[in-house]
């Protein structure tokens, strides 16, 4: 854990950028979110998304800690090269650290960054049906449910996916919008 | 960041070369170990090697070596897994057991489940394939044969081989080696049958999980030949002492025939235009199916198959794309309910196919009986219903009369009335080539349009939303074309209907305007059914579709309904005037006889659409506007109390209506006007409560309205021509009734709390607060208002 990678401080917990050269960090990552995710992840996806956008990879500990007790994964890409959407792909908090408002900060703080890094158009993301707690915090946050995904997850449930708009570019069809290079 | 690094770039370098030939250890291997060394030296850290075809979707399902979530080579089997011989015979309770098994996995699968975890799970399947795989090409063409039970891998002693032949007449051993042989072979031709379907019309992981570990699910077998060898075997049981449980054994046998007999139903032709004969024998078998699973899903089910007889064993055994998982069962009872409804699907929709005689009983059919009520359709009648609506030749229910392209026009008449002079101009030898180059792509779009919709209907729930709301695109687009393309004839070439002295009706943009309008409806209130809305989007919607809406209305009302008129006078009054001018001769005679196709066929064509118009659709339509009228005002007071929220910022708002962003008529509502829809001053109590007394008349009046028309449709005869099963119609009207009634105590609820809270309106909502649940109906949830804990 280098100093220079907290990103803030926020109720005595630490908000770090992910370290891409620390295996410990990794490991813990993929641990935490193994055990508390439903979808099986293989070591590729964790790659995929810790390697190429580790700018989009923030992680959380308690004040003098080295265990992280949560994390946020996203990324940032062009959708049908006419729009810049941010995509958060994974929010995983320890158990016994939840209903702190760390889910929350941590998507603020990726929204915020995808914003001011990467200008993105819109930020999406899905999430399971019944999960209320997430459909909510998402909502609150500006989020809007754009479609639902019939039996997206491998336990046969429903996803809503969600965008947060941030362009007007989001808010037009995709066959209406010019390719990104000639914006 | 990094990138990642390209897979082949490594191969490239690094291939073992044809020079290196002390590498060659033997004939079979190579040491590659110097080769992989040096391509592990190209790569630096943090870089991801892969290969440009393997994106995140494959990642998220590639198997990780020695993961024991992802690895299926590290699943424990029990002893009993891998001792587990199909060979050996088994008692009749077994036989019986294991077939019942495979009818619940067989359901389990077609509940969005893989085969590696159901069906595949029984290794009498699995071994069946294998040997099937192994031996079709070898020789054998008896497919009993071919899908043998004897399993290779276990070596056979000359005294085992001995003492398997002398079991040729043991009853146990024939069990297996007959009845459940050929059980298991109309099983896994059925599994074909549905792999096949799911993947040409259903869409893959969402409804159905095709991936086959690689086996072919004897898609070369003809299933007559195994409904042959079902029935011979059914008449060798017949023939043992087997007392009652020959009964089970030959029911489930005649099950798993009747499953192969599913598809026979797509060779069936419907007439569409008139009723078809009388064609239940043809389907006799989904009756007897139905009766079967009554009688065996009471069946004692208390006995066990044999142990090992279903495992885990094939996901670590072979080619495996799936992570470990065990094996997936839905319960006995949803099993047998699942596959009732599957039989009861398609005898449902094969029954009121036949019955339909017109376009207004076909599009009923479709969104009611089929539509809207998918999700009581087991996956697999979906599918074949896709199958059986429009065919491989593109014949529409396999009608002698109606393919794609013909239904595409007659649903165009069934909206605005036949004799379409831009069509009939097509008819004419002396069609201006011109005409004649642009007309066709244009009919052509038309046709893809039509057939996008008809692919709509037993769609998932989820799916038909994304489809429509691709169909607007497509409507959209057509209406700019045909719109054109009709405006520059009519000047150009004089060819099309007036509406008044030079101003064209344009009826094929009519109907594709009037098309689009109920998509977009359709779009924006099946929404509430998905559930995608929040509390305070609802209003929006409600708004935005009653500005549909009353386009809607106000096209038919208007445009069709003037131009259905002048069609029907024309051919009342102003055709025959129009002969009589005529002098006598061939000309005349040939008017004559177009007088009276006119009046035998087209006229009552006429009447009946407006019949249809003003006597149900309108009606309902009306019906519905005073609902969403209503709801809207409630909702809109609601705000004013600030008890549920409204769009703030006009990105979201605009979020929303995206995919009606693109449509170019009508436009699309501002958000401004939006904000202004919802100004309402309720600081004046008496006000207040004069208008939730509208509210309140006006749901009255749409209670009487939906009982009138559910009246109609209950007991109004003629009306039979508009539906051939009034049931599903039925229920749509009696649902939206009761949500009338509701939503009419709720408002009582309402103006209770305000006359109780008079004098502190303004902090209402920090007692009080909306709460907003499944209604009646799947467009209009409950919105009550209670009180905060």
């Amino acid at each position: 854990m280098t100093s220079n990678s907290l990103i803030t401080v926020i109720n005595d917990l630490e908000y770090h950028q992910f370290d891409v050269s620390s295996q410990d960090e990794f490991n813990q990552i993929s641990s935490l979110i193994s055990e508390h995710l439903s979808e099986p992840y293989s070591i590729y996806v964790y790659w995929y998304f810790l390697n190429t956008w580790p700018q989009y990879c923030i992680i959380v500990r308690e004040k003098d800690h080295s265990t992280i007790i949560g994390v946020i994964i996203s990324k940032v890409e062009p959708h049908r090269n006419v729009r810049m959407r941010g995509y958060i792909g994974m929010v995983v908090i320890e158990p016994k650290f939840r209903k702190l408002g760390i889910g929350k900060s941590l998507v603020k703080l990726t929204i915020q960054k995808m914003i001011e890094v990467d200008n993105v158009d819109e930020i999406m993301l899905e999430t399971e049906v019944i999960n209320d707690k997430a459909i909510n915090l998402y909502q609150n946050l500006g989020f809007l449910k754009v479609k639902r995904l019939y039996r997206y997850y491998l336990n046969t449930h429903d996803a809503f996916r969600l965008i947060l708009p941030i362009e007007e570019k989001a808010t037009t069809r995709i066959a209406f919008l010019p390719p990104i290079e000639q914006a | 960041m990094c990138n990642p690094l390209n897979i082949e770039d490594i191969d490239k370098k690094h291939t073992i070369s044809e020079d290196h030939e002390d590498d060659i250890i033997d004939d079979q291997y190579i040491d590659i170990t110097n080769d992989l060394f040096n391509s592990l030296s190209l790569i630096t850290d943090h870089q991801v090697v892969k290969s440009d075809y393997f994106n995140l979707l494959e990642g998220t399902r590639a198997i990780e070596v020695l993961n024991p979530r992802l690895d299926t080579a590290l699943i424990k089997l029990q002893p009993s897994d891998l001792s587990f011989n199909t060979n050996d015979k088994q008692s009749i309770d077994n036989v019986i057991s294991i077939q019942n098994k495979l009818f619940q996995l067989l359901m389990s699968w077609l509940n969005n489940s893989s085969l590696p975890v159901t069906v595949l799970s029984c290794r009498y399947i699995q071994t069946l394939l294998e040997n099937y795989t192994f031996t079709r090409n070898q020789g054998s063409k008896n497919l009993l044969d071919q899908c043998s039970f004897k399993n290779l891998r276990f070596f056979e002693t000359k005294e085992m081989q001995d003492k398997n032949q002398s079991l040729d007449d043991d009853v146990e051993y024939q069990l297996v080696h007959k009845v459940l042989k050929i059980f298991s072979i109309a099983i896994t031709k059925f599994i074909g049958i549905c792999i096949t379907i799911g993947v040409n019309v259903l869409y893959e992981e969402e409804d159905i999980n095709t991936r086959n570990m690689n086996l072919d699910f004897l898609t070369e077998v003809d299933e007559e030949i195994v409904i042959e060898q079902i029935d011979q075997c059914s008449e060798w049981i017949l023939t043992l002492n087997l007392q009652d449980k020959s009964d089970i054994l030959i029911s489930q046998l005649n099950l798993s025939k009747y499953l192969l007999k599913i598809v026979t139903i797509l060779n069936h032709k419907v007439n569409l235009t008139e009723p078809t004969e009388d064609n239940l024998h043809l389907v006799e078998f989904l009756l007897k199916a139905k009766q079967i699973i009554n009688v065996l899903k009471v069946q004692d089910n208390t006995h066990q198959p044999p142990s090992g007889s279903f495992s885990t064993f094939i996901q670590l055994d072979l080619d495996n794309k799936n992570i470990p998982s065990e094996i997936y069962e839905i319960s006995w009872e949803d099993s047998w309910n699942s596959l009732s409804r599957l039989f009861n699907n398609i005898l449902s929709y094969f029954k009121s196919s036949n019955a339909l005689t017109n376009h207004q009983q076909l599009q009923n059919f479709l969104k009611y009986d089929i539509s809207y009520n998918i999700e009581n359709f087991n996956v697999m009648a979906r599918g074949v219903f896709q199958l059986y609506i429009i065919r491989d030749d593109k014949s529409m229910f396999g009608s002698p009369n109606v393919n794609l392209s013909t239904y595409v026009i007659e649903e165009i008449e069934s909206i605005v009335g036949g004799n379409i002079m831009i069509l009939k101009s097509l008819q004419q030898p002396d069609i201006n080539k011109s005409i004649l180059e642009r007309i066709e792509p244009l009919l052509q779009d038309l046709e893809n349009s039509g057939y996008h919709n008809l692919t709509i209907y037993a769609q998932n729930p989820c799916r038909q939303q994304q489809l429509t709301s691709k169909a607007l695109l497509l409507w959209d687009t057509l209406q700019v074309s045909w719109e054109a393309f009709e405006f520059e004839v009519y000047s150009t070439f004089k060819i099309g209907e007036e509406i008044s002295e030079g101003v064209p009706t344009l009826p094929i943009s009519t109907f594709i305007y009037y098309t689009k309008l109920n998509l977009m409806i359709d779009l924006a209130m099946n929404g509430i059914a998905l559930d995608i809305y929040q509390d305070f989007e609802i209003y929006v919607i409600y708004w935005f579709s009653t500005y549909l809406l009353n386009l809607l209305i106000e096209l038919v009302n208007t445009r069709l309904t003037s131009n259905i008129n002048q069609k029907i006078t024309y051919i009342e009054k102003g055709f025959p005037k129009k002969i009589k001018k005529l002098k006598a001769g061939p000309k005349k005679e040939q008017l004559k006889l177009q007088n009276q196709i006119n009046n035998q066929e087209v006229l009552p064509k006429l009447i009946k659409i407006q019949r249809f118009n003003h006597e149900y659709l309108l009606n309902g339509w009306s019906a519905l506007k005073e609902l969403l009228e209503s709801v809207s005002c409630y909702l809109i007071v609601l705000s004013s109390f600030r008890l549920i929220p409204v769009f703030k910022d006009e990105l979201i708002f605009k979020l929303r209506l995206k995919p009606w962003s693109s449509i170019g008529v009508p436009n699309l509502p501002s958000f401004a006007e939006y904000k202004n829809s919802l100004k309402f001053d309720n600081s004046n109590f008496d006000n207040t409560k004069q208008i939730l007394t509208q509210v309140k008349l006006k749901l009255n009046n749409t209670l009487g309205l939906y009982k009138q028309l559910i009246h109609e449709i209950e007991n109004n005869e003629s009306f039979n021509e508009f539906w051939v099963n009034n049931e599903q119609i039925l229920l749509w009207y009696h649902q939206l009734s009761s949500t009338v009634k509701s939503y009419s105590q709720e408002l009582d609820q309402f103006v209770a709390i305000l006359n109780d809270n008079k004098s502190n309106l303004n902090s209402l909502s920090t007692s009080y607060k909306v709460q907003i649940s499944t209604g009646h109906h799947r467009h209009f949830p409950t919105i009550k208002v209670i009180k905060r804990k």
